[in-house]
């Protein structure tokens, strides 16, 4: 490429505003298919899961016990009705509720905290470093169960703690990760030449740390979303999470399991949704990987 | 059998990738005999390697060859990988750039350089050994009985390329080809490595395909040459008539832009004024502890006791081999290392001891342009993001559309179009990249630029450019300029006086026209003597007065002069007393002997 003239176009004419990261990744999202076609399931399942129980016919907590186990499709319920006679599509809808909750909550703020905590550790290092960290090597010594049955003993049952504690247990991780990429980031030049410029910590973290861990935030949080959901389903397994009449999609997927023989659709169609809507997840968190880094961007 | 040891023929090579194929090599012709040393010159892009590796069979698996390659009369093209790899290794050896990572950290010299004596040759055990030993003698090695039993790490970097050389040499190889073999070292030990092939070749009858992007070193150890550029073979002839009635265009612009230790190149001195910066007596020691329980930790001298003023308008170069602290220097002047002791005067504010809070308002007069364009930029910023952040940082109540202004003024400024501003690091050529550099540490108009290695990562061409623009800035902005480097002949074109480093400290202190016309320094002379001249004339008669060994480390106590165990002419005194820096009018010279 020749270099051009010097002066060739003028500081006044200048036809493109200035353009960031985050517009420019947005552009790039809205050319990748797969992505966008998550991105709008995703929408309509979240429409869904919130409108469809209330224009529902039937409740998701009434048993009716003339119709125990019925195929989909028989009587009005589309889905069929699980083995106390409830409507299977109301319970699946609602089953999303909690479990997207569960599973948007806890990596939201796992990833908030576990960033900001790594970041900062990383990037500042030394003492301070050791000392955040051996934080985190503390809670993760606790035994998750423990933590669950203590927070249940101290506040009572509450789907509030399910959040607190699977985040509280989540960050870890994250926090452990970004402060491994921090430390590797921190090296490169161009963090050197923030510095030179003068520009603060805090805004070198923000501006040029952060930006640059995404690819790997964005991979981790896809693998952290189906894992909470999962913990959710176990947590209510035993007990400690959600209670009947209230379901997620990892207990149905459970109580469906058992009657898999005589009733199918009981573990088909939770089952389904979940599949569907880590799948989304999926391809959703490849295409913002994507977008977010320019060197990956087709096409000038 | 044709008298040719070597005859490629069309030689094609292109690699299929995701917007279709790129062709690295087009349509290369060309010959070797036996004993001859062929040079291949070009720019990054321009194909060699992939020609190099064409030969060798050692291709990516997306790489397809087409045409001919003829080695002893046997056809290579076509030949499958079994049989190629009888070849590869025993008649044809190959030497790399890096000798670091092409040895294997795991293993001793010894098992190495067996391995390959058992493959080609069925040699092991006492008999292996010996000729290892041989080898490793001929390739001057001290001590190579016992070198057997290193691992590489163990090793230096110049001890590094000869081990690669002696393995390449085991099988007698008829045709070794070294990819940039010294790219990675020091002037002086490249001085060394070059004389080591020329040698070999006179010994050993090896003919020697020399790939390489420095006309200089091509100079001095080639007989033929042939200039490429974006795969095709641009002008092959023998090295004088290439060097001095070149044909085509390119190989003429090529020639010119080579940068020359004997150029004439005086720079008007720069007005007397108030000196920008003053820096004295700065050391910069790290302690490194020791393994051990009651092991006292040692220190590293990276930077002891530098001293230095420079004035608007003025441009120091620094030169010295790795290790020598040049990096240290210019990192301790900016602080971005806090100094072990002494001074630095920025505009009259001491730096040297401020916390970093108190110090940030003297970042916007100082600044540095880094080695690696690439690196040096945000991959996830925009260019006008980029250039645009220090403004932000310094000038927060700036309008949007003033920063807009100021950012595409600075872009006009380095030579770069304002409409690229929304575009990525990655989707400019290097030089452009060291434009963007150059943009955003001069956005706040600067009084101190430091260029740590700025252009030595640049193809010729496009160092010259960067070079020009430079000088072309420093005039309008009268800055004063720090540029560091390890190329003599890249510090000639631009500085008014030179610092010569070699260990953490200042051995020669002088003005650039009376360093590069009679260097004083043992040192000095030494490093003016390792660089090649782009001359093949002039480069086969020189007597050169290379120094031996190199670099010791930074952590070895040295009494009296650190430069004493490479020097030819040190003696007594030299070894018990260190001679300071003798400054007569701001030169000076560290040498008892001087």
């Amino acid at each position: 490429m020749s270099a051009p003239a010097v002066g060739a176009a003028s500081a006044a004419t200048i036809p493109e505003a200035p353009r960031s990261l985050w517009s420019d990744a947005l552009a790039t999202l809205r050319h990748n298919r797969a992505a966008m076609t998550a991105a709008i399931i995703l929408g309509l399942l979240v429409l869904l899961v919130v409108f469809g129980p209330l224009l529902s016919d039937f409740r998701y907590d009434k048993p009716n016990w003339d119709e125990i186990a019925a195929p989909p499709l028989t009587q009005g319920h589309l889905f069929g009705t699980d083995s106390l006679g409830r409507d299977l599509y109301t319970r699946t809808l609602m089953g999303g509720r909690m479990s997207l909750l569960v599973g948007l909550v806890s990596t939201l703020v796992s990833l908030i905290i576990g960033i900001a905590w790594g970041a900062t550790a990383g990037f500042l290092g030394g003492r301070v470093d050791r000392v955040m960290m051996r934080i985190v090597d503390l809670l993760y010594a606790l035994p998750f169960m423990f933590l669950v049955i203590l927070l249940m003993v101290l506040f009572g049952r509450n789907i509030l703690l399910i959040f607190v504690a699977i985040g509280a247990i989540n960050w870890l991780d994250m926090a452990r990760i970004v402060r491994g990429q921090t430390l590797g980031l921190k090296q490169r030049e161009f963090i050197e030449a923030a510095r030179v410029s003068g520009v603060k910590p805090g805004r070198i973290i923000a501006k040029h740390i952060v930006p640059n861990l995404l690819g790997v935030v964005v991979i981790y949080v896809t693998l952290t979303i189906p894992q909470v959901i999962l913990v959710e389903s176990f947590l209510s397994f035993l007990g400690l999470g959600v209670q009947e009449p209230m379901t997620s999609w990892g207990v149905m997927v459970s109580d469906g399991a058992l009657e898999m023989e005589t009733a199918p659709w009981m573990l088909l169609f939770p089952a389904l949704f979940l599949a569907i809507t880590l799948f989304c997840f999926n391809y959703l968190g490849d295409g913002l990987r994507d977008a977010l880094d320019p060197r990956d961007r087709s096409g000038r | 059998m044709s008298p040719e040891l070597l005859e490629v023929k069309n030689l094609n090579v292109s690699f299929a990738t995701r917007d279709g194929p790129v062709h690295a090599v087009k349509d290369l012709s060309f010959q070797l005999k036996p004993g001859e040393v062929l040079g291949i010159v070009g720019e990054s892009g321009s194909g060699k390697t992939q020609a190099a590796m064409a030969v060798l069979g050692l291709m990516a698996d997306n790489g397809r060859v087409s045409g001919s390659i003829r080695f002893e009369g046997t056809e290579l093209v076509g030949m499958r990988d079994t049989h190629l790899r009888e070849i590869r290794g025993d008649r044809i050896a190959m030497v790399f750039q890096d000798p670091m990572t092409s040895l294997n950290p795991y293993l001793t010299i010894g098992d190495q350089m067996g391995l390959v004596l058992k493959e080609h040759r069925g040699l092991r055990g006492a008999a292996a050994r010996e000729e290892c030993t041989r080898l490793l003698d001929a390739v001057h090695i001290t001590d190579p009985a016992s070198r057997l039993r290193m691992y590489p790490h163990e090793l230096s970097g110049g001890m590094r390329q000869r081990v690669m050389i002696a393995t390449a040499l085991l099988c007698r190889p008829a045709l070794l080809i070294a990819d940039e073999p010294t790219t990675a070292l020091d002037v002086t030990v490249q001085a060394q490595i070059l004389a080591l092939m020329s040698e070999l070749r006179a010994n050993f009858g090896t003919a020697i395909l020399l790939i390489t992007h420095d006309l200089g070193v091509a100079a001095g150890t080639c007989d033929r040459l042939l200039v490429m550029k974006n795969g095709e073979c641009q002008e092959q002839g023998p090295v004088e008539e290439v060097f001095h009635q070149p044909k085509t265009a390119y190989a003429k612009k090529l020639l010119a832009a080579v940068p020359r230790l004997d150029a004439e190149a005086t720079r008007p001195p720069p007005p007397v004024a108030e000196p920008v910066v003053r820096v004295n007596n700065l050391k910069v020691h790290y302690r490194i502890p020791q393994p051990g329980l009651f092991a006292p930790d040692r220190t590293l001298r990276a930077l002891d006791g530098v001293s230095l003023e420079l004035r608007p308008g003025e441009t120091l170069g620094v030169v010295g081999e790795s290790g020598s602290g040049k990096s240290t220097l210019a990192r301790a002047v900016l602080r971005l290392v806090r100094p072990t002791a002494g001074r630095v005067c920025l505009l009259g504010r001491e730096l040297a001891q401020l916390p970093e809070q108190d110090l940030r308002p003297s970042r916007r007069d100082m600044q540095l342009v880094f080695q690696d364009p690439l690196a040096a930029l945000d991959p996830r910023m925009t260019v006008g993001q980029i250039i645009a952040e220090p403004l932000e940082v310094f000038e927060p109540s700036l309008a949007s559309g003033d920063v807009t202004a100021r950012v595409a003024e600075a872009m006009v400024q380095v030579g770069l179009d304002p409409e690229w501003r929304n575009r990525y690091p990655h989707q400019f050529s290097g030089g452009q990249c060291q434009r963007v550099g150059i943009a955003r540490a001069l956005i706040l108009k600067p009084k101190l630029l430091v260029c740590d290695e700025a252009v030595s990562a640049l193809d010729v061409t496009v160092q010259a450019q960067i070079v020009s623009l430079l000088l072309e800035l420093q005039a309008q902005l009268k800055l004063a300029l720090i540029f560091i480097s390890h190329d003599l002949a890249v510090v000639r074109r631009l500085s008014h006086r030179v610092l010569v480093m070699y260990l953490g400290k200042v051995m020669e202190l002088a003005d650039a026209d009376e360093l590069y016309r009679a260097p004083k320094h043992p040192y000095t002379k030494a490093l003016m003597a390792a660089v090649p001249i782009p001359d093949p004339r002039l480069e086969r008669e020189r007597v050169k007065a290379l120094a031996t060994g190199e670099v010791p480390s930074p952590l070895a106590d040295i009494r009296g002069c650190v430069f004493r165990s490479r020097c030819p002419v040190a003696f007594g005194r030299c070894g018990e007393e260190e001679p300071g820096l003798l400054t007569r009018d701001k030169s000076g010279v560290a040498c008892w002997l001087a």
